[in-house]
């Protein structure tokens, strides 16, 4: 006999065809090798930042070293949380490069005569329109009237950033700095100078002609309205040739009779180990981190309501808006992140069925510590960064800027490091279980799906402050959609399917198509679809058309998806009809049915409602911006992060103590209120901003005069009664579950290891009732129990599936 | 009829339509098995899953969620076109946005009916 068959656990079979494995393998590559392309263009055909412009006389106006600081004066204060720059920021503010373009070019206008003269109008579109600059002396030559225009302007920014009276939404005399004037001054006019100046042999700007002005002559072009009809008709056809191909082969193969029966236990007779049990403070963190986020959300929704004060105090004194909003954005990210965290060290005992390794729970209560320090340290850092502390230092312990991104580098690296720590966490519970299982099976794919998370999140620190705008942005939105739009939905994918087959509701190796099938839509839709950010921001035509075909392909996942976790849930509304004992994640699951809703609503319908080019040239950074926003982030992610809460806290929480009631008033206010928000304030307010940007003009649209004008005031105002039961309806029960988790961290649960071994008289674990032993020689330790018992079918009974 | 007004009446009108599709989606019977998307499998299988209605949970809880959140939309369409009528009042804006706001709460009136009638 082979010794070294019983030393050497063999790994468990692939549950997946190899077809699968390639296909993923096949559309992986091909969508980053596509996004390393558009990589290159990026640094390649972004507009030039010319170290000097000048005047026809040769004097200068200002320098490259100006548009540089002048990007760094504009991510230390806070005003890509204030107002956009290309379209890209927040949405009380104008848009810089917008309201640049517009204000000089009336300038321009007014010294060539006005609109009296008849040559006035196409002098002004000349001076903007015909590039000037030279590449070989690297030198952008501008007329006399836009070098006075550029003095007027600086005048203008200085009165507009060191208002004493505030009532715009910012710090009173939030910079006074002439200089930092100076070279705020010069970036605004250098991205303006990009959004007209026709690329070199082409008929359009840098930036495809964007925003519209007509000062300039601005306006979409041929292939904004091509690329969005194409998109249009790749949404369609994709989605037709999908469904068809689907019912036609039914790939999938859950729609099949199922005769496994499934007991449900109680959760008080489920052991928890240590490192379960520390969970029970991450959850309480995040819904204080979520009521936090929310509190902070309310404010700088009161500023555009009302921008004078709020109830008669100067809170723009003390926490103005692109303070708020920085803090409302970051947080969103911190909590849904802490309860992904959270929710991946809870499972892993759930799905190896072992003891902690030990220090695991130790080590997860590090990892809490670290991620308070980092949440605690750059809050603060942003908000002394934003009133000017850390000199030289300021992006690495202050405001480092970029939206989303906001975070100091310094907090940044400890994020993706704690990220990693978290991974290695996983590694620890997991190694034993992945010894004896084949690559391609779930548990692997859990382990990788994690991995990718620190691994994606880190190239979010190739954006640096002094690097050119439309390279930053490249990167920037490696963190903003490719690490939350795809790969934290291929992590949200895998947690559920998993969690349905530790249920015992779906079969590891269908939950496992779920997961590849996964893979190659939102890759072949998501990774090139990352350019659909990209259509205005300096990157080529070339990248506009990629990002529009290929984002349209978002959709089709987020539709099909959808309509099959129907199925995923309708199997185990049949399993939990067989059960005596009661369905104990009802609200978890519920929580997972409202993530099927705001996924179609949120990311699909309000996501490809903005997603044309044509659309989103008049569309972008208005209201309709935040619908999506708000419907997708909170809706899918901030769902899921609650589901997940539900799901852990049922078992750290005793039965006697838990509340259906409360999780049933959290769940409605939750759905009602954001529901509330998305109807009555940021949908019609956004057609309303689509509506004057596409009559008017995107600088009106924009500008602080339209925001705060009275009907957009009345929309703003009526949002007030949904945000007071999202918080105070659905946060308020959630806290008091969370606490109930903290004060009790499942200590009254059954001690680890009460259950029977699995054996032949005695279920098997979910996954291995069909498969057999997990290995042939496996240590002997007696398992941990689950939450389900899957009673395999009687002999001679064969699954249909 | 000033153009906030025709806005608000328009937006407030699509809300109510929203609204009755929701709980009309909500109500539907999503069975894979009956979707005409699977006629080439159920051509192919005898042997049919065992049937579920929707009445069976979480599927009813589904339901609910639908109506649910169509009853916040058609609150919605009637909080709206009240308010408008508080800022524009002339006789063809009363009764245009009047009529809307009746709508929406009849509507409003129905879902809450069926929304707390399905409590389980």
């Amino acid at each position: 006999m082979d010794s070294s068959a019983v030393t050497t656990p063999r790994r468990r079979d692939r549950l997946i065809g190899r077809g699968w494995i390639q296909a993923a393998a096949l559309v992986i590559l091909f969508g980053f090798f596509v996004l390393v392309l558009m990589g290159y263009q990026t640094y390649q055909s972004g507009p030039p930042i010319p170290e000097r412009t000048v005047t026809p006389s040769g004097q200068t106006v200002y320098t490259r070293a100006d548009v540089k600081a002048g990007q760094g004066v504009f991510l230390k204060n806070g005003l890509m949380e204030y107002g956009s720059i290309f379209g890209h920021g927040a949405y009380l503010g104008p848009d810089f490069t917008a309201d640049y373009l517009h204000r000089s070019a009336e300038l321009v206008n007014k010294t060539y005569g006005g609109t009296g003269s008849g040559s006035a109008a196409q002098r002004t579109i000349d001076d903007y329109r015909v590039n000037k600059y030279d590449a070989r002396t690297r030198t952008l030559t501008i007329s006399d009237a836009q070098a006075e225009a550029f003095t007027t302007m600086t005048a203008y920014y200085a009165r507009f950033f060191a208002s004493p009276q505030g009532k715009t939404g910012l710090r009173p005399k939030a910079i006074t700095d002439p200089t930092q004037i100076r070279q705020l001054t010069g970036y605004f006019a250098w991205s303006a100078w990009a959004a007209a100046a026709q690329r070199p042999g082409e008929k359009y700007s840098y930036t495809n002609n964007w925003p519209s002005e007509p000062l300039v002559g601005n306006k979409p072009t041929a292939d904004t309205v091509l690329w969005s009809a194409v998109s249009l008709i790749a949404l369609l056809g994709g989605t037709g040739a999908l469904f068809a191909a689907f019912g036609r082969w039914n790939w999938l193969g859950w729609h099949g009779r199922d005769r496994q029966e499934l007991r449900f236990r109680e959760p008080g007779s489920v052991g928890l180990t240590p490192s379960q049990r520390t969970t029970a403070w991450f959850f309480f963190a995040v819904v204080g981190l979520f009521l936090l986020q929310t509190i902070v959300g309310a404010a700088s929704q009161h500023y555009r309501a009302d921008l004078g004060s709020f109830f008669g105090i100067p809170l723009d004194r003390w926490l103005p808006y692109n303070l708020v909003r920085t803090w409302h954005v970051q947080l969103a990210l911190f909590w849904v992140a802490t309860s992904f965290l959270a929710a991946g060290i809870f499972l892993v005992p759930m799905i190896t069925r072992r003891r902690d390794p030990k220090w695991q729970a130790g080590l997860a209560y590090a990892l809490l510590g670290a991620l308070v320090v980092v949440v605690v340290g750059s809050m603060l850092g942003e908000l002394a960064g934003m009133r000017g502390a850390f000199g030289e230092l300021w992006s690495w312990l202050g405001m480092q800027g970029f939206e989303y991104l906001d975070l100091g580098r310094l907090w940044q690296i400890l994020l993706t490091i704690g990220m990693a720590f978290w991974v290695v966490l996983l590694w620890r519970g997991l190694r034993h279980k992945l010894a004896t299982e084949s690559r391609a099976n779930l548990p692997w794919l859990f382990f990788f799906a994690a991995l990718a998370l620190p691994v994606v999140y880190a190239t979010g620190l190739l954006a640096r402050h002094d690097s050119s705008f439309t390279v930053t942005d490249f990167w920037r939105f490696m963190v903003v959609h490719l690490w939350v739009e795809d790969f934290l939905e291929l992590f949200t994918t895998v947690m559920v399917a998993y969690i349905f087959v530790l249920l015992g509701v779906v079969r590891e190796h269908i939950a496992l198509r779920v997961v590849f099938l996964d893979i190659v839509l939102y890759s072949a839709g998501g990774v090139i679809g990352t350019a659909h950010h990209w259509y205005f921001n300096g990157e080529p035509a070339s990248v506009l058309a990629l990002g529009a075909f290929f984002s349209a392909f978002e959709v089709i996942p987020l539709t099909f998806l959808t309509i099959e976790a129907w199925t995923f849930i309708r199997l185990g509304a049949r399993q939990e009809s067989k059960s005596a004992a009661a369905f104990p994640h009802r609200w978890a699951v519920m929580f997972l049915v409202a993530v099927g809703f705001w996924n179609f609503l949120g990311a699909g319908v309000f996501g490809f409602l903005i997603n044309l080019p044509v659309v989103s040239y008049f569309e972008m950074g208005t209201s309709l911006t935040a619908n999506h926003g708000h419907a997708a982030m909170m809706g899918v992610y901030g769902m899921l992060a609650v589901g997940f809460a539900m799901f852990a806290l049922r078992y750290l929480v005793p039965a006697r103590r838990w509340s259906d009631r409360a999780a049933a008033v959290s769940f409605w206010s939750l759905n009602a209120g954001l529901a509330w928000m998305v109807f009555v304030t940021l949908l019609p307010l956004g057609l309303l901003q689509l509506y004057r940007s596409a009559d008017v003009g995107y600088f009106d649209a924009r500008s602080l005069s339209f925001v705060s004008d009275s009907t957009n005031t009345v929309f703003e105002w009526l949002r007030l009664p949904g945000d007071v039961v999202f918080i105070v309806g659905g946060i308020g029960p959630l806290l008091w579950l969370a606490w109930l988790g903290v004060r009790h961290r499942g200590r009254h649960a059954a001690p680890l290891g009460a259950g029977p071994p699995a054996s032949a008289e005695t279920p098997a674990p979910a996954g291995a009732v069909e498969h057999g032993s997990t290995g042939a020689a496996a240590p002997v330790e007696q398992e941990l129990v689950l939450f389900t018992e899957v009673v395999p079918p009687a002999e001679g009974v064969r699954p249909a599936d | 009829m000033r153009f906030e007004a025709v806005f608000v009446a328009g937006y407030a009108l699509l809300l109510v339509g929203v609204a009755a599709g929701l709980h009309r989606l909500g109500g539907q019977d999503t069975s894979p098995w009956r979707s005409r998307m699977l006629a080439g499998h159920r051509r192919r299988t005898a042997d049919p899953p065992p049937d579920t209605g929707s009445a069976d949970w979480p599927h009813s809880e589904a339901g609910r969620l639908h109506t649910g959140i169509a009853l916040v939309t058609a609150v919605a369409a009637a909080t709206l076109s009240a308010a408008e009528m508080v800022r524009h009042h002339r006789p063809v804006e009363i009764a245009v946005l009047g009529a809307i706001a009746l709508t929406a709460i009849a509507a409003t009136v129905r879902l809450w009916a069926v929304f707390a009638g399905s409590r389980p």
